[in-house]
């Protein structure tokens, strides 16, 4: 391979995201090539940088929570029957199926169906044909639309299944695909309604969403800078904090109430980035065939890492704190095995790592730290 | 102790013992407990993903409150829409497909009413002009600050990718599901979002080096 090969591909192969041959190539030519070789370690660079940005103490509240299952409340529960959450398609197919299977067992009926359906679909194409010849020539002629009139126009969302029913809905086809629920779609303006509707952060009032929709002064505002009625009751924060606080498992409100000292802050700084490095190991494509990337960053992250996780649980043991000694004992396997990886470590070591931190749901379970 | 460099949010929700139900399910489990109506398990479902969520959008719209307010419509909308979900696998990545439909949502609604609408004025860090400080953690706030603003300078295709992949570090796979971007599309927007963005945080990166 030529740096002119290889170049262009490196931040693919520094993601992980070659394989196969191309990868051993690349590998062994990055392992001789300076130039290559720099622009890869110029990458690890940037991502170590990256990995040091911090969103400012952006934090999910308790009251985030609240929000969410004050407005959840309202709606009515997932699991009505067994064949509602199912798409219309799927409840179709088992009727025509049920339909289909009726029949097998009725010859003679099934065979005077097609025949009545042969002759109905024939008919119909008779008389289309008919139809079509009488149609006198000058109907297909283009009129323009007298002044003023209302031009129907093709919607904004381009008629994409809308998972959620507000605004511009579900963007593109693979997203449709995800969302195959029954939903109903509702007007735009029900949709801005419950969207508006939903409590907000600030204090629980509810906005006055008819005077909102119907305000002609309005179009030019977002509806979120809208004066809400301070003359309201705010129960809606209170009674959604009172369910969270009588929940029975997790008392999120009351731990979340009190803020982390900077010890806990320490730990959840190492479990957040020990969760980055872990899931860029499982989303190593190196698993499918060929050479493994480079894996010098992650090694020389999760020394780093490991050095950590051990100071960390040592403060932990002497706090007497088993939940965070007993998560950092759940890092530490997984960071012993990437730090111990070879210089040039096998497929099977790399896809072992990605296998393991899949199974165990490692980087799910430490989101939840 | 040595503070550490990388970090993201401050973890309220994670208190250790808080949620030991949440390590014990796997995400198929969580969803068929939701579809069957328990909602507490939509609760672990929340504190599961709510933060990467919450990251996520904060990183598309630039704004904490706002970013708050999508993040509480994502899970909504996905409460609302779990039924429909097909792979239950794919939670995560679902998630963060309706987490990126409401922030794009919200910009587009943003650059309609431009100029007329109060975000906040405030920049998300303060950035001063004092060269560099010894402290580690007031560099990191700032270099925070130039990572921000360069990724709000960014277009929104390309700031998708570029969160997604580096500061969330999805395979290209996931990100193709999240965006509906072909991979092709994606690779060039993240190829040139890496640019943009060494561009805009270059000097920051070579007093680094």
């Amino acid at each position: 391979m030529r740096c002119d090969d290889c170049l262009p591909l490196i931040e693919e192969y520094f993601d992980g995201e070659v394989t196969g041959q191309t990868a051993e190539q690349m590998s062994a030519h990055l392992s001789t090539c300076a130039d290559c070789s720099a622009a890869l370690d110029a990458l690890s660079f940037e991502q170590e940088v990256y990995a040091r940005y911090d969103r400012g103490g952006l934090e999910v509240t308790p009251d985030l929570w609240a929000r969410v299952s004050a407005e959840i409340a309202r709606t009515p529960p997932v699991s009505e029957s067994p064949a509602a959450g199912r798409p219309f398609l799927s409840r179709a197919r088992e009727r025509f199926a049920a339909a289909l299977g009726a029949l097998a067992v009725r010859p003679a009926l099934a065979s005077s169906l097609a025949l009545l359906i042969v002759a109905a679909t024939a008919g119909t194409l008779w008389l289309a044909r008919r139809t079509q010849s009488n149609v006198p020539t000058h109907v297909a002629v283009n009129t323009p639309p007298p002044t003023g009139a209302v031009i129907p126009t093709v919607p904004d969302n381009g008629g994409t299944v809308d998972a959620a029913p507000t605004g511009g809905g579900i963007q593109n086809v693979n997203e449709g695909e995800t969302f195959h629920g029954d939903y109903e779609p509702r007007g735009a303006r029900e949709a801005e309604v419950a969207r508006v509707n939903a409590p907000r952060r600030d204090g629980g009032a509810e906005f006055d969403v008819e005077t909102l929709l119907n305000e002609s002064s309005a179009p030019k505002e977002d509806p979120r800078v809208v004066k809400f009625r301070q003359d309201e009751p705010a129960p809606v924060d209170d009674a959604a904090l009172l369910v969270n606080a009588s929940a029975p498992a997790g008392d999120l409100v009351a731990n979340a109430a009190r803020p982390l000292d900077p010890d806990e802050k320490d730990v959840a700084r190492h479990v957040e980035r020990a969760q980055m490095l872990l899931r860029s190991i499982k989303n190593t494509r190196a698993a499918d065939a060929g050479a493994v990337p480079d894996m010098a960053y992650e090694k020389s992250l999760s020394r780093k890492l490991l050095a950590e996780n051990s100071t960390l649980k040592l403060e932990a043991e002497v706090k007497g704190d088993k939940q965070t000694q007993q998560v950092l004992d759940q890092i530490e396997p997984f960071l012993l095995d990437i730090a111990n990886l070879g210089e040039k470590p096998s497929r099977e070591e790399v896809r072992s790592i990605g296998e393991r931190v899949r199974r165990n749901e490692i980087v799910a379970a430490l989101e939840v730290y | 102790m040595k503070r550490l460099a990388m970090g993201t949010m401050s973890l309220e929700l994670g208190q250790p013992g808080a949620h030991a139900g949440a390590l014990m399910n796997s995400t198929e489990e969580l969803v068929a407990r939701v579809r069957a109506g328990d909602e507490e398990a939509f609760r672990l479902i929340f504190d599961r993903y709510s933060r990467p969520v919450l990251g996520f959008i904060y990183d598309m719209v630039g704004d904490r409150a706002l970013a708050e307010d999508l993040a509480q419509e994502t899970f909504v909308r996905a409460y609302r829409g779990l039924p429909g979900l097909r792979e239950e696998t794919k939670l995560s990545t679902w998630l963060f497909a309706i987490a990126k439909n409401c922030a794009r949502e919200q910009l587009r609604t943003r650059r309609r009413n431009e100029g007329n609408i109060e975000i906040d004025a405030e920049p998300a860090f303060e950035l001063r002009d004092e060269g560099r400080t010894p402290s580690g953690a007031l560099l990191d706030k700032e270099l925070s600050g130039v990572i921000q603003r360069a990724l709000q300078k960014l277009d929104e295709d390309k700031r998708t990718v570029f969160t997604l992949k580096v500061l969330q570090q999805r395979s290209y796979e996931e990100i193709a599901e999240i965006t509906g971007f072909s991979v092709g599309k994606l690779k060039t927007d993240l190829h040139r979002a890496r640019a943009e963005m060494r561009k805009r945080i270059g000097p920051y990166l070579g007093g680094e080096q």
